[in-house]
């Protein structure tokens, strides 16, 4: 099972961008208030990183909507020439 | 008996499935963006609401030896003491502070002279407090010009460095001038 | 491997239809073109030949690491000491950055410049021409006013591992003209 279905795309790619955006600014208010960047490079790396593990594999719970196929329609003779 | 799957594989995958690579690249830009955002808002803010204090309180010629005259030219070296408080300088966009000591003087074969004597690097914040006595020049003012009775002026200069944005140029206010020897040091061996 | 045979399939499509393939062609021509035209503009508003350059060396230490990038300008303003310059070397290509450690000029307006890495323990009087004692203001290319960390390290590996840019082009070269962002 490897695939993620549009839905779930769609909150990946929220999920993704929250993440990232809203432990940089976290981030850097921490890293203002001990005058320290390397704080804030760290957060956002660390946020990458729990991004990449969480939005990028297909967990199932990116597959919560799948897509319905529909069935194939019954042929009534396969092999006509 | 075509499977609907094999159409999808086809034109879904090319044109509305996102593929692995693909949210990866936007994990990535996003990684990138975020960065660079808050590193340009951490320059600006370093820019903007800081005012730094430098202090510069002792700048003095301890002792001029006496000018030799080598075939390259003249050779002048002295030794001075400085007390300067650089701390107020460092924020959390500085990576370092290259300070120096520059001497300028004006001689026959050329109106502007500006050279370094002594230069520090100074990484954090303990050691931006300077305190030096006897501390003899690391560059030897040195020329094809002649130094002897020439007025030098000392002046302390430091650069920022920083982590990311512009680096600026300061200069201490505090200058001191002194008279070089005019006379040639005889006792050293002059070839 | 599966998208691979795919982009091959969308690139053989391309042949089949010449005037959608002229005009990706042609958008691969609008970006080279507007990528040269801002390059320029920087090169004219900063006055300087090249205003951006990548720190190769180590020997400006600790302040400039190998793969930083530094912006620069070339005013008219007197040279000083302690100002970071890039310059280059009559007969050699590579551009080096140092700091200026001594200023001589001359009335006549010949301006004199001895340089030293940071890192390095004596002047670059070494690494100059055989026979020259000092740099003119003419060999400087320009002084650096700004600076970004590690990302020139893109074109370190670029010159370190030349098919590099020749798989980096292609594949970009590859995506436009294909149509795909």
């Amino acid at each position: 099972m490897n695939t993620m279905d549009f839905k779930g795309q769609y909150r990946a790619s929220i999920v993704q961008s929250v993440l990232i955006w809203t432990v940089g600014l976290v981030g850097f208010v921490l890293g203002f208030v001990n005058q320290s960047f390397r704080l804030t490079f760290f957060c956002i790396l660390g946020a990458t990183v729990l991004s990449a593990a969480v939005c990028l594999p297909s967990w199932p719970w990116w597959n919560m909507n799948p897509v319905q196929w529909q069935k194939p329609k019954k042929q009534n003779s396969s092999k006509k020439a | 008996m075509m499977d609907v799957s094999d159409l999808s594989s086809q034109t879904l995958s090319t044109k509305m499935m996102e593929t692995l690579s693909t949210r990866a690249n936007t994990l990535f830009c996003s990684f990138l963006s975020c960065l660079a955002f808050f590193a340009v808002l951490n320059h600006l803010s370093a820019y903007v609401m800081f005012d730094p204090t430098p202090r510069m309180d002792v700048l003095e010629v301890e002792k001029v030896f006496p000018i030799r005259n080598t075939r390259q030219g003249d050779q002048a070296v002295f030794s001075f003491n400085m007390e300067a408080d650089l701390s107020s300088e460092f924020h959390w966009n500085l990576k370092q502070l290259f300070v120096y000591l520059t001497a300028s003087y004006v001689t026959s074969k050329h109106k502007r002279n500006e050279v370094t004597v002594w230069d520090k690097i100074i990484e954090t914040v303990d050691d931006s407090v300077l305190s030096l006595s006897s501390e003899q020049v690391e560059y030897v003012l040195k020329g094809e010009d002649y130094l002897r009775d020439r007025n030098v002026t000392l002046r302390l200069k430091y650069r920022t460095m920083p982590i990311i944005g512009l680096m600026r140029e300061k200069v201490m206010p505090l200058t001191k001038t002194f008279k070089l020897p005019g006379s040639y040091d005889h006792g050293a061996s002059s070839r | 491997m599966d998208t691979v045979r795919q982009y091959w399939d969308e690139f053989r499509a391309l042949f089949s239809k010449p005037r959608q393939f002229v005009q990706q062609i042609l958008n691969l021509c609008c970006i080279v073109f507007s990528a040269l035209m801002l390059w320029k503009g920087l090169m004219v508003i900063t006055g300087s030949e090249s205003p951006v350059v990548v720190v190769l060396s180590g020997s400006m230490e600790p302040g400039f690491y190998r793969g930083d990038i530094l912006f620069l300008n070339n005013p008219d303003t007197p040279v000083l000491p302690g100002d970071v310059v890039v310059f280059k070397i009559k007969g050699r290509d590579i551009p080096i950055v140092h700091r200026v450690l001594e200023v001589h000029e001359t009335g006549k307006g010949d301006v004199k410049i001895l340089t030293k890495g940071d890192n390095n323990d004596v002047d670059d009087r070494g690494l100059y021409a055989p026979g020259q004692l000092w740099l003119n203001k003419s060999d400087i290319m320009g002084r650096a006013i700004a600076f970004l960390p590690y990302v020139g390290m893109v074109t370190i590996w670029l010159n370190d591992y030349p098919w590099l840019k020749f798989v980096l082009v292609g594949t970009m070269g590859f995506f436009v003209i294909i149509g795909r962002e």
